[in-house]
């Protein structure tokens, strides 16, 4: 497979590989107020492109299964909803953490 | 104005996601959104460094996604009424019910034409087919906004099911047996849900249009109805009801759990042996005491075919002997299948 098929197959694929990766820096980035778009922004910054399509749903789900909680605050004259790593966010953030660090030194050491 | 342009796309995008989101998170989840547009035109104006405009509405918009892909991603799963995983069988069930609607009506005017030949002129009048296929269109829907009901509520007690068992601890010991093909069969979900559909039919039609309970003839050019009452019989309402909601259970756990168990057959014993003694009931209340079971067989058909159309209109207490035979022969089936059944449920699962 080459040219344009080639690349739309790999994104699928590194998409794939980053999904799982999405609720952990999502919850890694919570323990200080955000509203969707500085998250997006600052999850941006340390290298990880997030789709907006999937990071605002996803923050309402995290919400339902209340490991985020959430508040309305109007800042510079515009309302927003702010999010915050809950008490059961921060035990699942911790294991999957550590579930992370084990898959990372696994693949690290199978792609030596 | 190129700012209140941009504006007013995003509104317009807005209220396209609003329209395909459930009502009671529409409002929220707008709100939300409309503060990340905003923040997000505002940036690419920034980085652009020109004010904002239209143009710049119409990429942030395109990059956020269709209206109608963000509104999925928003909506909580499992909102079906019938999920993909009913679907088929609601299909089968649904044409089975139509199927045989279908085939009643044909019978319907078959007899009616052969018992009133004379009529026939009368009976093809446009008008007489108008409502003829009025009624067969309204009992029609009837019964699939029924069975939509009966599957909705089904849907709602699978729903999370296999979220449930995903969290609780499993032990391999207590994997079941691989039931046998027999068994397999009988919990098969078109059969299991249509017996759903069926009682919840007739426990409707019984308990909320009780005017409607009897037996319907068409004499040539109208229908009529012959209640039960008429014919001097009692239904024991408050046990038929009983029974009826406990075949539902039965069926809907067999249906959830796919197979037939061993509880599960004893408690279809049960409802057996409930079941004759409602009938028995039905047949000893005093109601049609005296009444002998021998007239349909005893030179009753000789009559002709039709004897039981023109008794609908002129002899009620041979119609009501007949009614009696039909459940003294229910009665005897259902005495013989139970017994049957206890023999299966024995050899397969001794208890001694």
């Amino acid at each position: 497979m080459t040219g344009p098929a080639h690349l739309e197959h790999l994104d699928a694929l590194a998409l794939e590989l980053r999904r799982g990766a999405v609720v952990l820096a999502v919850l890694s980035q919570l323990g200080e107020e955000q509203y969707g778009y500085s998250l997006k922004k600052l999850i941006a910054a340390s290298g990880l492109e997030i789709d907006e399509g999937t990071l605002y749903p996803l923050l309402r789900r995290l919400e339902l299964q209340k490991l985020l909680t959430s508040r309305w605050r109007v800042e510079d004259g515009r309302p927003r909803r702010y999010y915050r790593i809950s008490a059961q966010g921060e035990k699942t953030l911790r294991a999957l953490a550590a579930e992370w660090r084990e898959i990372s030194n696994s693949i690290a050491r199978l792609l030596r | 104005m190129t700012r209140e342009k941009a504006n007013d796309l995003i509104e317009r995008y807005l209220y396209k996601v609003g329209e395909e989101l459930p009502a009671k998170q529409r409002d929220d989840v707008k709100a939300e959104l409309r503060s990340l547009l905003l923040d997000a035109l505002e940036d690419r104006a920034a980085e652009a460094g020109r004010p904002v405009d239209e143009e710049l509405a119409v990429e942030v918009v395109r990059d956020f996604g269709k209206p109608e892909q963000v509104a999925e991603r928003y909506r909580p799963p499992g909102q079906y009424l019938i999920g993909p995983r009913l679907f088929p069988v609601f299909l089968d069930v649904a044409k089975i019910i139509l199927i045989g609607l279908a085939v009643v009506f044909t019978v319907f005017v078959g007899l009616s034409l052969a018992a009133y030949p004379g009529r026939m002129p009368e009976m093809f009048r446009p008008s007489s087919v108008i409502d003829f296929v009025d009624t067969f269109v309204k009992l029609a829907l009837l019964n699939l906004a029924l069975l939509v009901a009966v599957f909705a509520i089904i849907e709602r007690l699978s729903a999370g099911k296999p979220a449930t068992e995903a969290r609780t601890e499993w032990d391999p010991h207590d994997l079941p047996e691989v039931p046998s093909q027999e068994d397999r069969e009988r919990a098969s979900q078109p059969s299991l849900v249509f017996k759903i559909y069926a009682i919840v039919a007739l426990f409707s039609w019984v308990n909320f249009f009780p005017e409607t309970f009897g037996i319907w003839f068409f004499t040539g050019d109208e229908a009529r109805i012959i209640h039960f009452s008429e014919l001097g019989l009692r239904f024991p309402l408050l046990l038929m009801n009983i029974w009826w909601g406990c075949a539902l259970a039965l069926n809907v756990w067999v249906l959830r759990q796919g197979r037939w168990t061993r509880e599960s057959r004893w408690a279809q014993f049960g409802l057996g042996v409930f079941g004759a003694g409602i009938l028995y009931l039905m047949l000893a209340g005093d109601a049609l005491t005296g009444v002998t079971t021998t007239w349909p067989l005893n030179g009753g058909w000789e009559r002709g075919p039709f004897a039981l159309l023109e008794m609908a209109r002129t002899d009620m207490p041979k119609l009501g002997k007949i009614l009696h035979f039909f459940l003294t022969a229910v009665l005897v089936i259902t005495l013989i299948e139970t017994v049957v059944r206890l023999v299966r449920i024995l050899r397969r699962y001794p208890v001694w």
